[in-house]
């Protein structure tokens, strides 16, 4: 059994001794040259349709963006709240650094 | 026709040479392929790429090495990449069974039988292309183009860019893998 074993592992690793190439399927050429032919055309088609497309797409995602942003902050104002204050003067306010003046101007 | 008018001939676009150079040499790169890929649907597909690629990128061969070397190289590296998808894929589709995304059953890969392979010899080549499949990458590119293709270790090293001592290295692990995975077989 033990002898076997070798004996059996070497005739299949020399199974390829005698092996022939393969040939390439009938007619490789002419559906070579469809397959090229077919990918050309695609391509062509496809940057002549993509092209525009991404343009197109690119713009919408713009507006969309812009529609979303602005749906957003609508009744916010420009920066001012409900009474009318403005974002950066209650800021200002809350840290006093409007009063950066050492001296009064008012006296 | 010698080589260099081929190319440069193809370099100009000239459809005739490209057939030339289709007919002379899509048994290499076909029998190449099938050799590593081991199906024959996947075998010509990458064989139509293979020449797809040189007509594409032609421009680009400085002519240095032989057409056949070149061929070879573009040859190994696109059926390369076709199995390393499928094993990425594999993995993928292995990953979903675990997680229960998709039940379906992983396929078996049915024995390949090589055309070429003499009657008497089926089935010990069967087994041993199923060997061969378990080799790594570059051992298995190695032992097929050294097998299939007839190349001397010589023409290997060139087809693959390493040195002649480092492919009978390869050659030698090659062979002495399939030896531990053929026995594991007979044991089992």
């Amino acid at each position: 059994m033990n002898k076997k074993k070798p004996i059996i592992t070497n005739e299949i690793l020399n199974s390829l001794s005698d092996i022939r190439r393969a040939k390439a399927p009938g007619f490789f050429y002419t559906q070579l040259r469809a397959r090229m032919e077919n990918e050309l055309s695609v391509g062509r088609q496809g940057k002549r349709i993509w092209k525009p497309l991404l343009i197109i797409s690119g713009f919408v995602i713009i507006l969309v963006l812009n529609g979303w942003v602005l749906y957003n902050n609508r009744g916010r104002g420009a920066g001012s709240d409900v009474n009318g204050y403005d974002k950066f003067q209650i800021v200002a306010n809350d840290y006093r650094i409007n009063n950066f003046l050492p001296v009064d101007l008012n006296q | 026709m010698n080589e260099l008018d081929l190319i440069q001939q193809l370099r100009e676009g000239d459809e005739h040479a490209f057939k030339t150079l289709v007919e002379s040499y899509q048994d290499l790169v076909y029998n190449t392929a099938l050799g590593i890929v081991q199906n024959a649907e996947d075998a010509e597909d990458i064989s139509q790429e293979v020449f797809i690629k040189v007509y594409r990128s032609v421009h680009t061969f400085k002519g240095e090495s032989k057409i056949s070397t070149w061929l070879y190289r573009i040859t190994v590296s696109t059926a390369l990449d076709l199995l390393r998808s499928r094993k990425s894929k594999k993995r993928f589709s292995f990953l979903q069974r675990l997680f229960g995304d998709n039940n379906e059953p992983l396929q078996e890969v049915p024995d390949f039988n090589h055309p070429g392979v003499a009657l008497d010899q089926k089935e010990n080549a069967a087994r041993l292309f199923k060997a061969i499949n378990q080799l790594p990458e570059n051992q298995k590119v190695a032992f097929t183009l050294h097998k299939l293709e007839d190349l001397s270790y010589q023409e290997i090293s060139e087809v693959m860019k390493v040195s002649v001592s480092a492919v009978e290295s390869l050659m030698h692990r090659a062979k002495q893998n399939l030896k531990k995975i053929l026995e594991k077989d007979n044991e089992e």
